[in-house]
């Protein structure tokens, strides 16, 4: 009786050892994974556009550098309505 | 006591008026104008911006690259409305020449294409346009001349440089009559551009035309504004909006509309 649940035992453990085995062996543990072409394409692509933001960033500033030109939401100039007589007149170009 | 001095540049009647002792400012500020004018005029064959739209590519000098980066600026934040590639349009609609030869009532080109927006490259110093692009820089060639006399006159004491229908005034406190309304602006450091359809103007078969180009159809533009006066800091900042607010883009600057009904609207803060 003693043996033959002893044997029930080993067989199931031997079971269970050749199943662990099995997965083991089929996750190719050797085998190096490789990269998701998908994945390394993106990686790209958010190289090159921090490479374009930096150009055009770099763009900008010469561009301001070269031409301060203020912008329309830059401080208004003083100017009023008065009724005093005009020193000149403008008109359109 | 004010001083005032007057002399012709780049098609206008040019009034210095300087509250100082002019020495030999007035001289230097009209010489810069003439200066500006040889470089920057698409009237004069010689001028180192006819050079550009005659070879499409140049190495630029500094006041030819500043004008133009400027405007290429204002092109890119305008979102096109103000456009430096305007010049084609302008002479199928008849502007071919300075305007005091212009003939009044020519021959109508307007079934020619004409077409804005194209490109411009600029590397360094070297402008290159693009196929069939000619650049006119007139307005904001103004401007900058305006700009750059005051810069001048500055250096004595309060001034102020009135070129048509650009004008820039430097410390002091100056009226301005505002032409065709009853309006007087007291500006102190800033400047104003007026923008309209009521000058240069002229006929081309049974229509009237006019030199303000809107570069979405090439063609002059339709609108129920006669002329729009913008305040800005700079006369080459006034003379970009300006033309952005007379074609309907929004300008947040203080400005007066004057529509062809005469109503006359304040805006941005005047009044």
């Amino acid at each position: 009786m003693t043996s033959h649940v002893g044997r029930l035992y080993a067989t199931a453990i031997a079971i269970l050892v050749f199943f662990v085995l099995w997965a083991a062996v089929a996750a190719r543990p050797w085998k190096t994974v490789a990269p998701d072409p998908r994945l390394q394409q993106l990686a790209l692509r958010e190289q090159a556009l921090k490479r374009e933001t930096a150009l055009v960033k770099q763009v900008l500033a010469l561009r301001a550098k070269a031409a301060p030109v203020a912008s329309a939401t830059a401080a208004k100039p003083a100017v009023k309505v008065v009724t005093l007589p005009p020193l000149t007149i403008t008109r359109t170009s | 006591m004010i001083a005032r001095h007057t002399f012709r540049a780049m098609g206008t009647e040019v009034e210095l008026l300087l509250d100082g002792e002019p020495s030999d400012r007035f001289e230097a500020a009209e010489a810069e104008f003439e200066r500006l004018e040889a470089l920057l005029s698409r009237f004069r064959p010689d001028s180192e911006l006819s050079r550009l739209n005659a070879a499409g590519a140049l190495d630029a000098g500094p006041d030819l690259l500043a004008v133009t980066e400027t405007a290429l600026a204002a092109r890119e934040r305008s979102r096109g409305r103000f456009d430096p590639t305007v010049h084609e349009a302008l002479m199928v609609a008849g502007y071919d020449r300075s305007f005091e030869l212009l003939v009044p009532d020519g021959e109508d080109r307007t079934a020619l294409a004409s077409r804005c927006g194209g490109r411009v490259d600029i590397d360094g110093s070297h402008i290159t346009l693009g196929r069939d692009v000619r650049l006119d820089l007139g307005g904001i060639a103004k401007g900058y001349a305006v700009d750059r006399a005051a810069t001048i006159l500055d250096e004595v004491g309060p001034c102020l440089v009135n070129a048509g229908g650009d004008l820039a005034a430097r410390g002091g406190r100056w009226p301005v009559g505002l032409d065709g309304t009853d309006l007087v602006l007291e500006l102190a450091d800033g400047a104003i551009a007026t923008s309209g359809r009521d000058r240069r103007r002229w006929r081309r078969g049974n229509d009237e035309r006019h030199h303000l180009i809107d570069p979405a159809t090439g063609r002059p533009a339709v609108t129920d504004l006669l002329h729009v006066t913008v305040i800005a800091p700079t006369a080459v900042e006034a003379e970009i909006l300006a033309k952005i607010a007379f074609l309907g883009g929004d300008v947040e600057v203080p400005r007066v509309l004057v529509r062809a009904d005469g109503t006359v609207t304040l805006a941005g803060g005047l009044g």
